[in-house]
């Protein structure tokens, strides 16, 4: 089966970012009150080598939408401050691994990846405990950079859906250890949504999901929902 | 055909018969919904001549771009090419590179229905929230206003401006995250597919 | 006291009557509810996308030529918006072709198990999601809901040859991405 896309649209889409970069650069939008108000936060953050792009992006976002510039920057604290405590725990907890799997060499940690102390920053304040966090970063094959943003945000979503916290773990243990390809687990969502739809418990449509997408069984889980007879 | 072979048919076409009829939905309205609907036919289904004094009304987005029983629940931003890990046969020639001309960006969809709007514009951290950052099309005049856009693979936060006035999340999208300041932006995550 | 007849709460309603429309939709909702889950949308995109079939069949009373027969009007209606619809929202993947399924056959439960239940209810709406609109909308019209080829034909535009054609692929998209559902009952 053929997936067509109209030459159109294509055209069209890959012309219309080429016409948003012919225009000012971002910066001018915003007034300089604002950028008053968050330069110190973002001074910080460079130094710190914290994802500065996404710090930014909310000076953009909350400038596009008209906030006042102190409570742009009260938000962009709050994130460079999320940033900073997730991101030194993942350090932390990769020295860990690594130095566990060379038996005490100095092995450098895995840095996180900018997308990666985002995504875990988010997941962690929309309540997915930071322990949880640590272990799939543990279970991250080595040299796969950047491999863990979308994991992480599915779980987060799957938490969201109503799983309970270690069964999704496990499952994204699982996926993120078997280097499941990031389009597959990003299903994940929409898969739950379909058979929470249905009427179907979290845990269960969980299953149906994992199942659905073919995708690897964390161990101790029973491969298959028998029907009750 | 042999007798033998008409009777496998008979029970092949039985047996799809029940299957499909094992999926059969109940006839069956939420609570409220006639009620809704008439709400609307009240206050939209007049004559088209009427229907345009409200053209500047506060629009209104309708979920439609839907989810399977199973699939795919409320994906707004459609990421396309997606196909599962174990496999749909490979689509030479086809795919993200098409769109990207040689980069690995994906083209993805979004959709936003506001029949009333005269603008949507999607904006979000790929266009550094641009508020005239990509404008929709509605095509067809129906009110389903669509964009192709090409990104390249990541985790994105976005919203709808309509009109150049009013903010709204994707009603489709697979998340909604408090943006901090008191709305809600849209999350898409584009990968790219096998 | 007997039930209006949908000409009599039609012809009503085309004067201005809006509770006899209101009894159209309290008799019809179900039924096109029904018909926009068997195409695959969720709850809240098959609720809006059939109000709006309401919406749009109350402002074209007009043209519903045989009031006597709203019903097969409004069931084109909503087909129309949801066709429209399942264009818009794109391809999606398609799970269950032969090569997955050789490919999976360690995960699959026993027979007796897969024989009926919730297993092969999700393996019929996978399947059912991996087919092409048009085949789908075929499948459900005759076989859930009890339509003929020439209705067929007649509310999707297309010719009695081609949606028999349809039905032909259609149903065998569904016995190569069944199999395993048909096994125990064909072999």
């Amino acid at each position: 089966m053929s997936h067509p896309v109209p030459v159109l649209a294509l055209l069209l889409a890959s012309a219309l970012p080429a016409a948003a970069a012919r225009q000012a650069p971002p910066e001018a939008r915003v007034d300089a009150a604002v950028w008053t108000a968050v330069e110190p936060v973002l001074s910080a953050a460079r130094r710190d080598s914290l994802p500065i792009d996404a710090l930014r992006s909310k000076v953009f976002e909350g400038a596009a939408k008209g906030v006042a510039p102190e409570r742009i920057r009260v938000v962009v604290q709050e994130m460079a401050d999320d940033f900073r405590s997730v991101r030194n725990a993942l350090r932390g907890a990769g020295a860990r691994a690594a130095g566990d799997a060379a038996a005490g060499a100095p092995v450098p940690a895995p840095a996180p990846a900018p997308g990666e102390v985002v995504a875990a920053a988010m997941a962690v304040r929309q309540g997915i405990p930071l322990d949880a966090v640590l272990r799939l970063w543990r279970a991250r094959p080595d040299g796969v950079a950047g491999s863990l943003e979308v994991p992480l945000v599915v779980l987060t979503e799957i938490v969201r859906r109503g799983v309970d916290v270690p069964q999704a773990e496990a499952l994204m243990g699982t996926v993120v250890a078997n280097r499941v390809p990031a389009h597959v687990a990003a299903q994940l969502p929409g898969r739950l949504d379909g058979a929470l739809a249905a009427g179907t418990p979290p845990g269960q449509a969980l299953d149906a999901a994992v199942r659905a997408l073919n995708l690897p069984r964390p161990p101790g889980r029973n491969p298959g929902r028998r029907p009750i007879r | 055909m042999s007798p033998a072979r008409k009777g496998d048919t008979r029970r092949e076409e039985a047996r799809l018969r029940a299957l499909l009829e094992s999926v059969r939905a109940p006839e069956w309205a939420p609570p409220g919904f006639a009620a809704r609907v008439m709400a609307r036919v009240r206050r939209e289904g007049r004559p088209a001549w009427r229907r345009a004094l409200d053209w500047l009304l506060r629009p209104r987005a309708v979920r439609v771009t839907p989810a399977g029983a199973l699939l795919a629940g409320a994906a707004a931003a459609l990421v396309l090419w997606a196909a599962p890990w174990s496999g749909g046969p490979a689509q030479p020639g086809e795919g993200p590179a098409q769109a990207g001309a040689g980069t690995a960006q994906v083209v993805t969809r979004f959709v936003f229905v506001a029949p009333q709007a005269g603008s949507v514009h999607l904006t979000g951290d790929f266009v550094a929230w641009d508020q005239q950052g990509v404008p929709l099309d509605d095509a067809r005049g129906n009110g389903v206003w669509m964009v192709d856009l090409p990104l390249d693979p990541g985790v994105y936060q976005y919203a709808f401006v309509v009109d150049g006035l009013e903010w709204s999340p994707d009603p489709l999208a697979v998340s909604q995250v408090d943006d901090g300041f008191g709305r809600q932006n849209s999350v898409v995550i584009v990968t790219q597919g096998a | 006291m007997t039930e209006a007849s949908d000409e009599a709460l039609v012809r009503r309603a085309r004067g201005g009557d809006a509770e006899a429309y209101g009894l159209l939709v309290e008799r019809y909702q179900g039924r096109m509810l029904a018909y926009a889950r068997h195409m695959g949308f969720a709850p809240a995109d098959a609720e809006d996308l059939v109000q709006e079939g309401f919406v749009r069949g109350f402002r074209n009373l007009g043209r519903c030529g045989d009031p006597s027969r709203f019903d097969g009007w409004l069931f084109r209606i909503v087909s129309n918006l949801l066709r429209s619809a399942v264009r818009r929202r794109g391809r999606r993947p398609v799970v269950h072709d032969q090569e997955v399924l050789g490919r999976i056959p360690s995960s699959l439960p026993g027979p007796e198990e897969r024989a009926e239940g919730e297993w092969t209810r999700e393996r019929v709406r996978e399947a059912l999601d991996g087919l092409p609109a048009d085949q789908r909308e075929a499948l459900v019209l005759l076989y859930l809901e009890g339509r003929s080829v020439s209705e067929i034909s007649e509310w999707t535009g297309a010719s009695p040859s081609a949606v028999k054609m349809r039905l032909k692929r259609g149903r065998d998209a569904l016995r190569v991405a069944l199999a395993p559902c048909f096994e125990e009952e064909v072999e």
